[in-house]
């Protein structure tokens, strides 16, 4: 009992003195590797050269250190909160009638395009 | 009483006294806006535009035809998509962007008779806490040019701020309007999730993206509140409250007469009786500075002498908001951000090998450093293997950190705490460290991952620098929460003090 109430002085003593420091505790690991970085550049069609790859490389693993305490949460059972008023009530997401609601912009709509030919965009050729 | 000072009721008086027109009124912000540029404040200005929404607006009221904005000028946070003028989203990927419509939020206020300005500057994307990350060029805090305005609607808040404008609109993903605003010292209100219609909303995480008002009092964001909310078929998340169980609260467009009639009606034996303040102490733990604690702790003081009574609580996920947050708004907007491919609108890029090539290169030349690394981020935690282990995880957490606000409204009617752990800091100090920057947001990031409505409130000043206090509802409970706030300014006037900016 009194070990159980030491314990739970101890908890809150350190929740709170450590309330910045945990997540930003030296626990570091290589989360993500350089290929890694290579790889997502390539998912997200982001260019990331190799010389700045390490650079890139710590501050992800710096976002994924901070992250990581996520996984110690026990979510058995939870559901995932999509649309925040699912707190508490159910929501379903609405679904609008198939029908044409638009009229026709295409020349206020063409109006930002980098390059086009003909009313159509135009890119580099896709089929060689 | 100056034009720069004036409330939206006193601009409302004079308009309709015929004391100033809309035309003077727009070209008076205009001026002070020109000779405050050195803020960087606006992306665009065009007087044009603006004198021909003035011009209609006087007709309007010649013939009569007025509400209570009418020819009252307004600026918008450049990530609402504006006809006529550009919308930059502070990014070099929408660099010339014109839009060919109006964001639903643009168009309320039009039709409601308000007179645009143009575009404020932000935080590319609206992703960061200082406004630092604009491709523009940072916004200055009028208090203190040499501090940052707070971000992501920083340019909203400093304009407010500095005189330039009367009002203006922000965003909110993760304490974006109420940061800001505690840190050039106005009033802003993120409203409950839903409440303010996304469309035309340049999108950064959709399901925690949400519009509101920035202004000089609690009493001026009702009035616009009132004209900016309501339900849009065009916003798949959009709320109609009738439909819920919350039902029967004060809701827009009848916020303003509420706040009107509830200060009419206040006690006199303490205008706070009967109202219970929740105090988390999660929200008053170390990492908060000691001055913003003092001041955040006095206006606390003042509620409770005017017979509101103080419960202490507890939000026991307050830390974890931040992993939480900083997994679902990257992984939302790399999903947003992946319809920028230098194709249809944006930047593209001028050598290329072939489509692919084009694509990685246009995307890469137009987003800045922060955007980027959420992207990358995001990609990650929604890639195959890792779903579960982050994005899943985190909208589970996601739900344990809303019914913890559920379970301290089944004690008390607000939370208050402090909006941020700091006043405005050194312009460059916190940007060569991005976490250092997310760890700001530990205040405002469970309100939004909750969808709970949460305001700013100015309440003291530390050394030069605004306070704001943080007053946080339960879901589409703004009407009570701006009569309280409005009651808070009836007594105490932190938020009439203004800067001194040089026009």
């Amino acid at each position: 009992m009194l070990l159980a109430c030491l314990f739970a002085v101890f908890n809150r003593f350190s929740r709170e003195a450590t309330f910045f420091t945990t997540i930003r505790k030296e626990f570091r690991f290589m989360h993500l590797s350089l290929d890694d970085i290579q790889r997502l550049s390539r998912l997200a069609r982001i260019n990331v050269a190799p010389a700045e790859s390490p650079q890139i490389q710590n501050e992800l693993n710096a976002v994924f250190n901070l992250v990581e305490q996520l996984k110690a949460v026990d979510t058995n059972g939870i559901e995932p909160l999509c649309h925040p008023i699912a707190a508490i009530e159910e929501m379903t997401l609405r679904l609008r009638l198939d029908v044409v609601t638009e009229s026709d912009q295409r020349e206020a709509n063409m109006g930002n395009a980098p390059q086009q030919e003909n009313g159509l965009f135009f890119v580099p050729k896709v089929l060689e | 009483m100056t034009f720069a000072a004036a409330s939206l009721k006193q601009l409302r008086a004079a308009l309709d006294s015929r004391q100033v027109s809309a035309v003077e009124l727009a070209e008076h912000f205009l001026n002070r806006a020109e000779a405050a540029h050195d803020l960087n404040t606006f992306l665009h200005i065009d007087r044009g535009l603006t004198l021909a929404e003035a011009r209609a607006a006087d007709a309007r009221i010649a013939s009569g035809d007025v509400g209570a904005l009418t020819g009252i000028p307004v600026a918008h946070k450049d990530i609402f998509v504006t006809q006529g003028w550009r919308s930059t989203a502070g990014s070099n990927m929408l660099a010339n962007y014109v839009s060919p419509f109006d964001a639903t939020v643009v168009e309320k206020l039009k039709s409601a008779g308000m007179v645009s300005l143009g575009k404020l500057n932000c935080d590319e994307f609206a992703m960061g806490s200082s406004n630092e990350n604009s491709a523009f060029g940072p916004v200055k805090n009028p208090w203190d040019k040499s501090k940052i305005p707070g971000g992501s609607s920083g340019g909203s808040a400093a304009a407010v701020a500095a005189g330039l404008t009367p009002a203006s609109t922000g965003t909110d993903t993760g304490g974006s309007l109420r940061q800001p605003a505690s840190m050039c010292g106005i009033t802003a209100i993120k409203p409950t999730y839903g409440t303010v219609s996304r469309y035309g909303m340049i999108a950064f995480a959709s399901s925690l993206d949400q519009g509101g008002p920035m202004a000089k009092s609690a009493e001026d964001c009702a009035i616009l509140l009132d004209a900016m909310a309501g339900f849009d078929e065009r916003d798949s998340t959009s709320v109609d409250v009738s439909t819920t169980s919350r039902k029967g609260l004060v809701t827009a467009p009848n916020l303003a007469a509420f706040v009107e009639q509830h200060a009419r009606n206040a006690s006199t034996g303490g205008v706070f009786q009967g109202i219970r303040i929740g105090i988390p102490k999660e929200f008053f733990a170390a990492g908060l500075s000691a001055d913003v604690a003092q001041h955040v702790n006095l206006a606390i003081a003042e509620f409770e002498k005017q017979g509101a009574a103080i419960i202490e609580l507890s939000l026991p996920r307050t830390q974890l908001s931040i992993p939480a947050y900083y997994v679902i708004a990257p992984a939302e907007a790399s999903s947003n951000l992946s319809r920028f491919d230098g194709v249809r609108y944006g930047h593209r890029a001028v050598e290329y090998n072939n489509l692919g090539d084009m694509i990685a290169k246009s995307r890469s030349e137009g987003f800045g450093a922060e955007v980027k690394r959420r992207i990358l981020v995001g990609a990650y935690v929604l890639s195959h293997g890792y779903y579960d282990a982050y994005y899943l995880q985190a909208q589970k957490v996601r739900r344990l950190i809303a019914l913890d606000f559920q379970d301290a409204f089944t004690k008390c009617d607000f939370i208050m705490g402090p909006v941020a752990p700091t006043t405005a800091w050194k312009m460059g100090e916190k940007s060569a460290d991005p976490v250092a920057m997310y760890l700001e947001d530990i205040f405002t990031l469970g309100v939004s991952l909750a969808g709970l409505p949460g305001m700013s409130v100015p309440c003291g000043f530390a050394g030069d620098m605004p306070v704001g206090l943080q007053i946080i509802g339960n879901y589409f409970d703004e009407g009570r929460m701006l009569a309280t706030a409005h009651q808070y300014q009836c007594i105490t006037d932190w938020h009439k003090r203004t800067p001194e900016v040089s026009p």
